[in-house]
């Protein structure tokens, strides 16, 4: 019998290359095993509601790389800055201090320009002011690294959002430059006020070696 | 399951100047999505891309690019480069622990009536400067089937590289 049960000897199995017929059981040994051809590579970890001032994740999984999307994200005040920080003691605290990004922006109001900062409180910025009605903010972010414990943790990023001189999107990088593992991830306000709304999806990319 | 983001291949190395990523373009998909999981350089470097067709290396002087550097340190720079030998991606500086983080999007590489595109963007570290991101695009302007492509450093070599590549379901 072979390791995933098959009787009599069964083929090598291997990612994209999966020969019989497979129980329930063998299915998910070879799933676990790295073994299971099973396209969908996107990984949903958990997706969330604002319910509180802040979202965090602080189950991030066992991944190299992590995609997050947020969707019609609304702040209770207005003049304040959508933010993310992230932990290294699985969520307890947030570190607020010690960021770097670059952003390049542009909005139908006509203002393009750069924003930066070589110590800042979030790992960057996400989008810009606004909380009036339909001042939403959308985008996703990449993050690479947060689990690795001997390298940096980085992010890039695109978003759009509504505010009051029009639409606006950015995007650009962020690093802590802190090598240790950063296990959890929130979602504020940089003035310290409350998100109201929307919701937020943390991914990993699933890697086979 | 299939679902919208395929995994198709991918490849690493350690302590090598070039990874090669061969028979990743088929006519299964239009566009492809690509993630630098892992990037440590041996020296300051940049991280350049070469196109493969079905005889080897696409080396001739028909890639384009445009990129903006993003730098958290000072004034952003941009770059235009017409009629080179590759497509520039990212610039990183080479202790291990500042690694990069990286990805683009390639889109139509195995049609053989159209030009190849890319787009991409990345976040870097340079020790005593700051954070250094790029956002970029850029062309290969054949209209050629290209298959393969390959990863490959300005300076020195890569200390570890990891690369996989996905298809995205249409």
């Amino acid at each position: 019998m072979s390791e995933f049960g098959y009787i009599p000897e069964a083929p090598e199995q291997s990612f994209g290359n999966n020969k019989g017929i497979f129980t329930p059981k063998d299915i998910y040994d070879l799933t676990r095993a790295d073994k299971y051809t099973n396209y969908g590579q996107l990984e949903l970890i958990e997706t969330k509601t604002v319910s509180n001032a802040v979202v965090d994740f602080t189950n991030l999984g066992n991944y190299n790389v992590h995609f997050v999307t947020f969707n019609d994200i609304v702040l209770s005040t207005d003049n304040e800055l959508l933010g993310h920080r992230l932990s290294n003691n699985g969520g307890s605290s947030f570190i607020s201090t010690g960021y770097q990004f670059a952003i390049q922006y542009g909005g139908t109001g006509g203002d393009f320009g750069e924003s930066k900062n070589t110590n800042y409180s979030s790992l960057s910025t996400l989008a810009v002011t606004g909380n009036a009605t339909n001042e939403t903010k959308n985008g996703y972010v990449y993050y690479y690294n947060l689990l690795d414990s001997s390298k940096y943790s980085f992010c890039t990023l695109q978003t759009f959002s509504q505010y009051t001189g029009g639409a606006e999107g950015l995007f650009g990088s962020g690093v802590k430059t802190t090598a240790e593992t950063h296990n959890a991830i929130r979602f504020l306000t940089t003035g310290g006020n409350a998100l109201t709304s929307g919701s937020i999806s943390l991914y990993g990319i699933k890697e086979y070696s | 399951m299939a679902t919208n983001l395929e995994f198709i291949k991918s490849a690493s190395g350690t302590s090598v100047s070039t990874l090669d990523i061969d028979n990743c373009f088929t006519d299964k998909y239009d566009v492809y999505k690509i993630l630098i999981t892992k990037l440590d350089f041996s020296a300051n470097s940049s991280l350049y891309i070469k196109y493969k067709n079905s005889s080897g290396l696409v080396t001739t002087s028909t890639y384009d690019y445009a990129l903006l550097n993003l730098k958290s340190y000072a004034v952003f720079t941009e770059a235009r480069v017409t009629s080179t030998t590759f497509l520039y991606t990212a610039f990183a500086y080479s202790p291990t622990s500042n690694a990069i983080g990286n990805q683009c999007y390639i889109f139509n590489p195995y049609d053989s009536s159209s030009y190849t595109l890319a787009q991409g963007q990345s976040s870097a570290f340079l020790n005593g400067f700051g954070s250094y991101g790029t956002k970029w695009i850029g062309v290969e302007k054949t209209a050629q089937q290209i298959v393969g492509i390959q990863f490959l450093t300005s300076t020195g070599s890569f200390d570890n590289i990891e690369i996989s590549v996905y298809g995205v379901k249409q």
